[in-house]
């Protein structure tokens, strides 16, 4: 199970990572030590037992299924303060289509 | 400064806060004598945020009135931005505090300033973290592992709070010579923690020893309706503020009761196979804890665990994935970094992220997005899934019926050189002992053992059943009552 330059690419692609040639490089090495590593995981263990996803399974609740109110002015302003870009209250992005 | 801290000449939370309540002390000379001394001993990887006129100042007359503590930046405050640790929020700056910090401060406590960690607690070297890394209060040349634990040790605050993951907290703790308590998944509000692997984050006091731990844990263990996976209640008992302090005073007055024999009666679960990579200095520590334990009644019982020997690969695998999942919000558009050049909206994201994250976290993306995608998810992250299930199921079993608690090293040696280079496999190998609290969701207390012959600490880990926290405490604190290494000093570089 060696990762490939392609594989990397593909991997760095679904991950939204634009790799400079020095970050990727490293990357693969490291990824390929983790899956090395990563086999052990299989080793002895029954498939049909029941994956665990989290500790709390079971005990969780769902939040009430109500229509919250639109943030007004002041909140927006809040949540939107960290934007990088915005412009009339709206978060700016490079231009998608032209 | 010549004179120590004011707080620091208490030797507990409990008797700062009382001579505060009696009147003893001025807060607000506590409080100006605490920030002047977190900025003259403030140095590389402890206070990432410190504003003398930001602190909350506010005195009241609170149980905890006047403690300084600090607060790890891996919970959103808003007096001071909250990093994360990453240069990808570098400048964020949240518009509320995280529910652990709100009832602190509501406690009385002193917030006294951030507290450096790791890049989302995950880059331990600290190589690509907004940070520098944190050199160790016993030794500078050697890794601290945490903010929070050195500033502890150090004497800036009486205590913190953070989020331990993976065991950050608890391992800092342990090469730091100070104590942390995980407590159960469920117990603690997480709105506010900076997500990294969801199922695993959880909200961790640190400080010096277990009652001071107790005084810190009580005000923040209760359920939070704003956070969907806080518990109600657990096995029929509610989840409210005073749990914790009443069952750690019932457990110290049970074991008043027994006179020179507080724990007789309590079965320490010792794994075969814990021994095995141990540094000698670790091993001696353990047998010397475990004598200790012995000679106040406790008894030693062997216990076996399933796939615990595959915890510390399950964990990782489960970690990357969660992380994959929760960093994909940061996209150079919402909040957080955002690359200068850029060709589109596509490249503007690709490239924030690759320059915003540091190496490490990339790495650990890389790993998770692997993990969960088509064919490999069958193949890594189903089996990790089933090893939780088992070691769960397993360490539930021991401690229902084998023994009461479980003792393990929190660490297999003592701090390593902070320019030390160790490859993948021996940084896995080094979570075997903190994986399995941090995989099941049981609460877990790090506390000093007896430190190798150069006087650098050593910890060791108590794992109890679930809703047990207040049973851990009474217990360390039972061990630390005759063995006092919570108290010891390091002297100040």
């Amino acid at each position: 199970m060696v990762i490939s330059e392609q594989d990397l690419k593909n991997l760095a692609q679904l991950a939204g990572l634009a790799l400079a040639p020095g970050q990727a490089t490293a990357a693969r090495a490291a990824l390929n030590e983790a899956l090395s590593l990563a086999q052990a995981v299989q080793e002895g263990v029954d498939p049909a037992i029941v994956p665990m996803v989290q500790p709390l399974a079971g005990q969780l609740r769902l939040r009430e299924d109500v229509a919250r109110a639109p943030a007004s002015p002041a909140e927006r302003d809040a949540l939107m303060a960290n934007a990088p870009a915005t412009a009339q209250g709206l978060f700016l992005v490079p231009t998608v289509l032209e | 400064m010549s004179q120590p801290p004011l707080h620091s000449t208490f030797d507990s939370i409990a008797a700062l806060a009382g001579a505060v309540g009696r009147g003893d002390v001025d807060p607000t000379v506590l409080a100006d004598d605490a920030m002047r001394h977190a900025q003259a001993g403030n140095g590389p990887g402890l206070f990432a945020d410190l504003d003398a006129e930001a602190g909350n100042r506010e005195t009241s007359d609170a149980a905890l009135a006047g403690v300084p503590i600090g607060i790890e930046d891996r919970l959103v405050t808003r007096r001071w931005r909250s990093t994360g640790g990453s240069r990808m929020l570098a400048a964020y700056q949240s518009p509320f505090d995280a529910t652990a910090v709100q009832d602190l401060e509501q406690a009385g406590c002193l917030t006294v300033g951030k507290l450096a960690c790791a890049e989302f607690s995950m880059d331990s070297a600290s190589e690509f973290a907004l940070f520098e890394a944190t050199p160790n209060p016993w030794d500078a040349q050697r890794q601290g592992g945490s903010g929070a634990a050195a500033a502890v040790a150090r004497r800036l605050v009486m205590g913190a709070v953070g989020v331990d993951t993976g065991g950050s907290l608890r391992a800092g703790a342990a090469l730091c010579g100070v104590s942390a308590l995980r407590p159960g998944q469920g117990m603690v509000s997480r709105l506010g923690v900076i997500a990294a692997a969801s199922s695993m984050d959880q909200v961790t006091p640190v400080a010096r020893g277990a009652g001071d731990l107790a005084a810190l844990l009580d005000p923040i263990c209760h359920f939070d309706p704003q956070d969907a996976t806080s518990l109600e209640h657990l096995n029929g008992e509610a989840n409210r503020i005073g749990r914790v302090r009443e069952s750690w005073q019932t457990h110290r007055m049970a074991q008043q009761a027994q006179g020179s024999r507080p724990l007789k009666n309590l079965r320490i679960g010792i794994l075969e196979g814990d021994g095995d990579g141990l540094s000698a200095a670790v091993a001696d520590s353990m047998e010397a804890a475990l004598q200790t334990l012995e000679s106040l009644g406790a008894q030693r019982v062997a216990i076996a665990l399933s796939a615990d020997g595959q915890a510390a690969t399950a964990y990782h695998l489960i970690a990357a994935a969660e992380a994959a999942s929760n960093l994909s919000r940061y996209d150079g558009v919402h909040f957080g970094f955002r690359a200068g050049r850029y060709d589109d909206v596509h490249d503007m994201i690709g490239r924030s992220r690759a320059q915003g994250f540091g190496q490490a976290i990339i790495e650990r993306i890389l790993l998770g997005t692997r993990v969960m995608s088509h064919g490999h998810y069958e193949a890594l992250c189903l089996p990790a899934q089933r090893v939780r299930r088992l070691l769960a199921q397993s360490l539930r079993q021991a401690l229902s019926q084998s023994c009461d608690l479980v003792l393990r090293p929190a660490l297999p040696d003592t701090a390593p050189l902070l320019d030390a280079q160790t490859s993948l496999a021996v940084r896995w190998a080094r979570d075997r002992y903190l994986a399995a609290a941090s995989l099941t969701g049981l609460p877990a207390l790090c506390f000093p053992g007896a430190p190798d012959p150069d006087g650098l600490p050593i910890g060791m880990q108590l794992i109890g059943p679930d809703l047990a926290e207040g049973w851990l405490l009474a217990v360390a604190e039972c061990f630390q009552d005759v063995t006092q290494w919570h108290q010891r000093e390091p002297e100040q570089h």
